[in-house]
């Protein structure tokens, strides 16, 4: 069973890395911040499976900081001031 | 402080320390050992209730949370198969666009809970709310939106416990 | 494998095939407001099939309660915050997708919060 959770882990970490080209392409600000919720949704489910994977509880705990963390990370962004307007590049 | 206001912060004081104490037990998974440390600090943080301000006051209806959530994860359900097929057709079938709906509830936890509610629904993301209308960006334009929200805004005021008057929306 | 553990496995992999819709989703959709359809939905709707059949590995109360909270926590700030970057896009004039562009529909900055 340990291996299948942990290829299932992997399985997300490429689909992470597929949502990975949407932020290298932009174009917008915005575009770039949904990575920062797909990073959050998927990572906690990476986080989860590896917990079972590799018989390590405590990842559940970071499971649940990674939760907490990707909220603030959002909210820190839209609440930014300083970025460009139009266009997608950073200053 | 009153008497009515007391016993108002010390039922606050019990409802808190006991929704501690018991978010403690699942983030420790009862492992009794780590009570030592557990038990005061529920306790003091049950006691900010008494230096905190009370928030706005809601109730909920407890019985109809379990019609609510079961209803709201058949939704969810439907909403992630619903994107999923889209994103997965070679014909990528979107009619994106934005709609105005009327809403009915006040300012409040039940108005906050129903915009974010609405985004975890089928094809349906709110965007803002301004005046008496929340701004929904929707990805199918055909679709009957505005009936489902009614419906959703009723059920969330049941779950509150408001009265809105059904219809008048759509 | 017993039967608990054949379920468990085909949540999961049904809640893969979720993640790799909302991926798919983000690289398919044509703007910023259907991308986030695709992630809010898709990946919520495959964390909680994830996390659904791992509760049936857990084995204690403590543990289920614990995966059902993580879920929650997901669920609702990953839709409060989809709701902030959609009403940021909004103000800050990020334009819909040639598609879905109605000339009667300007985007309207309004009682911007940020």
């Amino acid at each position: 069973m340990n291996a299948i959770w942990i290829g299932a882990a992997l399985f997300l970490l490429l689909t992470v890395a597929a949502g990975m080209v949407r932020v290298l392409m932009g174009p917008r600000p915005g575009d770039r911040m949904l990575a920062a919720q797909l990073f959050g949704t998927a990572g906690v489910a990476m986080l989860l499976l590896l917990a079972w994977g590799l018989e390590m509880p405590a990842l559940v705990d970071v499971a649940l900081v990674f939760a907490l963390l990707s909220a603030v990370a959002t909210v820190a962004f839209v609440r930014q001031r300083g970025l460009p307007r139009e266009g997608g590049e950073e200053p | 402080m009153s008497v009515a206001a007391g016993s108002k912060n010390s039922r606050r004081f019990l409802v808190t320390l006991g929704a501690c104490l018991f978010l403690w037990w699942v983030l420790t998974e009862g492992d009794p050992g780590s009570w030592t440390l557990g038990v005061p600090l529920a306790v003091l943080a049950a006691l900010s209730v008494f230096t905190l301000p009370a928030g706005r006051r809601y109730r909920i209806a407890w019985r109809q949370v379990l019609p609510f959530a079961l209803s709201f994860f058949w939704q969810s359900l439907v909403g992630g198969l619903d994107v999923s097929r889209r994103a997965f057709s070679p014909r990528l079938p979107l009619r994106p666009g934005f709609i105005d709906y009327p809403v009915q509830l006040r300012r409040g936890p039940a108005l906050t809970f129903f915009m974010i509610v609405i985004s975890l629904l089928p094809g349906t993301l709110s965007v803002g709310l301004h005046r008496a209308c929340v701004h929904v960006h929707v990805l199918d334009l055909g679709l009957d939106v505005q009936g489902s929200l009614a419906d959703l805004e009723g059920r969330v005021a049941r779950l509150f416990g408001i009265t809105i008057h059904q219809g008048e929306a759509s | 494998m017993g039967p608990l553990d054949m379920v468990s496995l085909i949540l999961v992999v049904s809640g893969l095939v979720f993640f790799a819709a909302g991926s798919l989703g983000m690289l398919r959709f044509p703007d910023v407001y259907t991308r986030l359809h695709a992630l809010t939905k898709a990946d919520n709707l495959g964390l909680g099939l994830v996390a659904l059949g791992l509760i049936l590995q857990a084995g204690s109360l403590p543990l289920v309660l614990k995966l059902v909270l993580i879920w929650l926590l997901v669920l609702f700030s990953g839709a409060a915050a989809c709701h902030l970057v959609a009403q940021r896009a909004l103000t800050q004039g990020e334009p819909e997708s040639e598609a879905g562009a109605d000339p009667a529909r300007q985007p309207r900055g309004r009682e911007g919060r940020g």
